[in-house]
């Protein structure tokens, strides 16, 4: 199977080098216009709300979805489709109509900035920290699961195809930034949809069509009874009972996702006006709806045809390998390749905003009276991008992981704080009386409890990967000791937080690309 | 004693006074609940959005045509998901 000659032919290795090419150039082609600060950062606001939607779901779709998305939905079913409909639609939606408005008429470039005015510098330090690590695993995870991928339909040595992915889309988000990130991942959203098509095309007439295939995995055993039902009972063997689904992940852990994940947030404000930046977050919306079907239902497939497949994050990598015909093999591995790269790109532009804005930029202020400017902003951007591009590639191997699906592992890391993230911004974008003490206690402690909540995960909960109850857990808990601490800590005074509570922030105008 | 030991021994026994009973109320809820919690979810948002001002939504666009309506867009987008949730 891993004989390149059997599983690549020369149509598949051209689409493959004119898709590279083709990217490299586009991408670094953008560079040209990138002459300060803002360009690099947040596009010269200049997106439009089709390139934001575009690229806020392939940004979101990455190799982590084709193949730890697609290798638990083997392993779990359609339940994992969960995660990009009712772990999608309704954060969005309340991203668009709430969050997405405030942040733009806040005149914040992170949500790690807005924590930081509204309560204080621990708090945009701590919460600025927590969204580095997250953004750099994944990264790291994700040049992993791309050299997996590639080592299983080409034979290429895991390390050369990591550097291949680091050199490539290095470059042109080096050269680019947040215009060439958007705009590349217009062109692979597109590659992306139509290899995803003919994936799903090819493996259901390989199963003999949806009800040939749905019999098949009924009668491979009761294990399987459930594999096409969303909701599943509280006590399910698999991670997603429809209790966590539903509170956990469509409450918490999605609502925190969409509005405070730097990668999102920074393509709404990259947009031209508020509109822009609303309409491109419903119009990913749309987007969600279709991408279980592109990712997930191969995975589905993959158990019907092949059911001895011994590590599900290898399912998807199996079928392009097997009954993918030549030419549509090479248009596949481009559409995975667009899908990695997309995530790789959007999380590297926005740890780079994050640690500029963040932590460089309040380092800075610390020593010097007037902060960095445009053109300093810009050369250390550009350098902080090819460093943070190194680092994961060197890391990249220390993130196999045999003992559950990447998904499952990724998910359950992201729980530890989202529930606490979300509640500290909640409280400070709606309650005035929240104090600076507060949510440092509410962001400190609901870590350390979401931490502590999994160490006795499987006696406190029906699920042997707890994280969707974690994270429900923790942002009540967050939620009550930022409440206890700020009444117990002196109020914020009103000039503090003017313009940046809910009410007087929604009920002024929009100031036409603030920040 | 590793950290995981000393929380199920020393921590755990007093959660589960606040866990138990709603885990045990999860438990007996029937399937049809657990449909009906999915859509008011997916609901929700995009009915309350009708609750906003039409300025509030128009903020930024060029005109007001109804199709830049995002109320109407949110809803539009809403109701397959409704769908797949009723279906499956």
């Amino acid at each position: 199977m891993n004989d390149p000659a059997e599983t690549l032919g020369v149509i598949d290795s051209a689409i493959i080098l004119s898709y590279l090419l083709g990217v490299l150039v586009f991408g670094t082609w953008f560079g040209r216009r990138v002459r300060s600060a803002k360009d690099f950062f947040v596009a010269g606001r200049a997106l439009p709300f089709w390139a934001i939607g575009m690229s806020i779901v392939v940004s979101d779709i990455g190799a982590l979805d084709f193949i730890g998305g697609a290798g638990a939905a083997y392993r779990y079913g359609l339940a994992q489709a969960n995660f990009d409909w009712i772990g999608s639609m309704p954060a969005m939606l309340i991203a668009a109509f709430v969050f997405v408005p405030f942040i733009w008429r806040s005149g914040s470039y992170t949500v790690s900035e807005f924590l930081g005015r509204r309560y204080n510098v621990r708090v945009q330090i701590f919460s600025a920290l927590i969204w580095l690590t997250f953004l750099s695993v994944n990264l790291s995870v994700m040049l992993w699961l791309t050299s997996q991928f590639l080592e299983t339909i080409l034979g290429w040595d895991v390390h050369f195809s990591i550097w291949l992915t680091v050199v490539i889309v290095g470059i042109y988000t080096v050269s680019g930034g947040l215009t060439a990130v958007v705009m590349t991942d217009v062109v692979q959203m597109v590659i992306m949809l139509v290899g995803g098509v003919a994936l799903v095309v090819l493996c259901l007439v390989e199963a003999g069509g949806w009800d040939s295939m749905v019999a098949k995995i009924h009668a491979l055993g009761e294990v399987h009874d459930d594999h096409f039902t969303l909701l599943l009972p509280h006590d399910t063997p698999t991670p997603y009972p429809w209790s966590g689904i539903v509170f956990g992940l469509g409450v918490v852990l999605s609502t925190s996702y969409f509005v405070a994940n730097q990668a999102v947030v920074q393509r709404t404000l990259g947009a031209r006006t508020e509109w822009d930046a609303k309409a491109g977050m419903i119009f990913a919306a749309f987007f969600k709806l279709l991408i279980p079907i592109i990712i997930y239902i191969p995975g589905i497939a993959a158990l019907a045809l092949y059911d001895d497949i011994q590590d599900p994050d290898r399912a998807v990598p199996t079928l392009v390998a097997r009954i993918l015909p030549v030419g549509l093999r090479g248009l596949m591995f481009a559409a995975f390749l667009a899908a990695l790269m997309s995530s790789v790109d959007s999380y590297l532009n926005s740890s780079v905003t994050i640690f500029m804005t963040d932590i460089y930029g309040k380092w800075h202020r610390f020593f010097k009276a007037d902060g960095p400017s445009s053109s300093q902003t810009l050369v250390l951007g550009r350098l902080l991008t090819a460093v943070l591009m190194v680092v994961a590639a060197l890391t990249a191997r220390h993130f196999e992981n045999d003992d559950q699906p990447i998904y499952v592992f990724i998910q359950t890391a992201f729980s530890y704080f989202q529930g606490p993230v979300l509640a500290v911004l909640l409280l400070g974008i709606l309650w005035r009386r929240a104090t600076g003490f507060g949510g440092e206690a509410g962001l400190i402690l609901g870590v350390a409890c979401t931490v502590s909540l999994s160490y006795m995960g499987e006696r406190l909960f029906p699920s042997n990967d707890p994280f969707l109850f974690v994270s429900v857990w923790g942002f009540l808990f967050s939620l009550a000791v930022t409440v206890i601490v700020s009444l117990l800590t002196r109020p914020e005074p009103p000039e503090k937080i003017e313009g940046l509570v809910y009410g007087s922030v929604v009920k002024s105008k929009s100031p036409g690309g603030a920040p | 004693m590793t950290l995981s030991e000393f929380f199920n021994e020393h921590v755990a026994r007093v959660l589960e006074v606040v866990f138990a009973p709603a885990d045990a109320l999860f438990r007996a809820m029937p399937p049809w609940s657990w449909t009906a919690c999915a859509v008011a979810l997916l609901l929700i948002p995009g009915i309350a959005a009708f609750f906003l001002s039409r300025d509030f939504v128009y903020e930024g666009a060029p005109d007001r045509a109804l199709w830049r309506d995002l109320r109407f867009w949110g809803i539009l987008i809403l109701l397959p998901y409704v769908a797949l949730y009723l279906i499956f």
